[in-house]
């Protein structure tokens, strides 16, 4: 990730996001039950950080991700207010969209259908490693676990991803 | 411990995440715009919430006592010229943060009746799409309805109240709020 962007303009950091949007857009999707919600989280998360901790020195997508967890924790609580208040039935099951662009090959396609089936916790730390960029130290913070259990964790999903894999190669 | 997932952390970051949407890259795009040319919030952090909101309030008295009624909020469009209507995302996300959060108060201070007897009570306010003058101002209109009371009393000590529903469409200036 790019480095030395604390005395970026606005619109290096439109170009920033436009090039690393969609890494944290699905950082943002687990903890999000819908692509709008997650897209709206993502949004006052990256405002809120560029207003009041782009001049931070370091890589900025440990603070990012920790804004758009907060943003998205925040969503719930407000969504569980709201639902509490108006006793409405809301639609708890996100709309089908894919967290990823459509895949080129059947491959990619098993491999982006397994990882949505992995257990949260899991998929979880798959995704702040492999998209948000954060190392376990950084992913323990977030997920309020221990590093071992982070690193765990990842090796467990790699290791389910793998085996899900092989079957459904071999039952084709 | 990663060595041996080598081929599965590759083929993870071969998948492309899907990007934002056009409309969410445009509300950030107006953010960091809205935000560049406005002071560091940081400078703002330690005003006093309290004393925030009485700047507020008596700059809203100040706006609508001082000026004519019709320079921030008005029952018909915007004098310049016609508004066009715009989409929300092309309105900067902060002033429209801030008008969402200071309309209510403005339509209240700006909610005369014809008769000074009757009293008026706002029912609702509902926010319509934004609209913006060619001369490039943003206004946001407000469908507010209200429901107009008069009370008359006659000669045998009874009482005549009469309630009637109104509603209009008020033009609040987001450069004002």
């Amino acid at each position: 990730m790019e480095t030395d962007l604390q005395n970026s303009t606005a619109s290096d950091w439109r170009e920033w996001f436009a090039r690393n949007g969609a890494r944290f857009l699905l950082c943002a999707r687990q903890w999000t039950r819908s692509q709008a919600d997650a897209e709206d989280v993502l949004q006052e998360a990256f405002v809120r950080f560029w207003r009041h901790q782009r001049h931070l020195p370091g890589d900025p997508a440990a603070l990012l991700v920790t804004s758009i967890r907060r943003a998205a924790l925040d969503l719930v609580r407000r969504e569980t207010r709201r639902t509490n208040r108006e006793q409405s039935s809301l639609v708890l099951d996100g709309e089908p969209i894919s967290w990823f662009e459509p895949a080129d090959n059947a491959a990619d396609q098993l491999l982006q259908d397994a990882l949505e089936r992995l257990p949260d916790a899991q998929r979880q730390v798959v995704a702040l490693k492999i998209w948000g960029g954060l190392t376990f130290d950084e992913i323990a913070r977030q997920l309020d676990c221990s590093l071992n259990t982070a690193a765990s964790r990842y090796r467990y999903a790699l290791a389910r991803l793998r085996e899900t894999l092989t079957t459904l190669n071999y039952e084709r | 411990m990663n060595d041996n997932f080598t081929d599965i952390e590759n083929a993870l970051r071969r998948l492309a995440p899907r990007t934002p949407s056009a409309l969410c890259q445009a509300r950030i795009a107006a953010a960091l715009e809205t935000n560049a040319t406005s002071a560091p919030a940081s400078r703002l952090r330690h005003v006093p919430i309290l004393w925030s909101a009485f700047a507020m309030a008596a700059a809203a008295c100040l706006v609508f006592v001082l000026l004519p009624n019709d320079a921030g909020v008005s029952n018909s469009a915007p004098r310049t010229s016609a508004p066009t209507a715009v989409s929300p995302a092309s309105v900067p996300a902060a002033m429209d943060i801030a008008a969402a959060r200071r309309a209510r108060v403005t339509l209240e201070l700006a909610a005369p009746t014809d008769a000074p007897s009757t009293h008026r009570v706002i029912n609702s306010i509902e926010p319509l799409e934004p609209r913006r003058t060619p001369d490039g101002r943003f206004f946001q209109p407000y469908r507010v309805r209200y429901l107009d009371t008069t009370r008359t009393r006659s000669g045998a000590g009874t009482t005549l109240v009469k309630s009637v529903p109104t509603e209009a469409v008020h033009y609040v200036g987001i450069d004002l709020i």
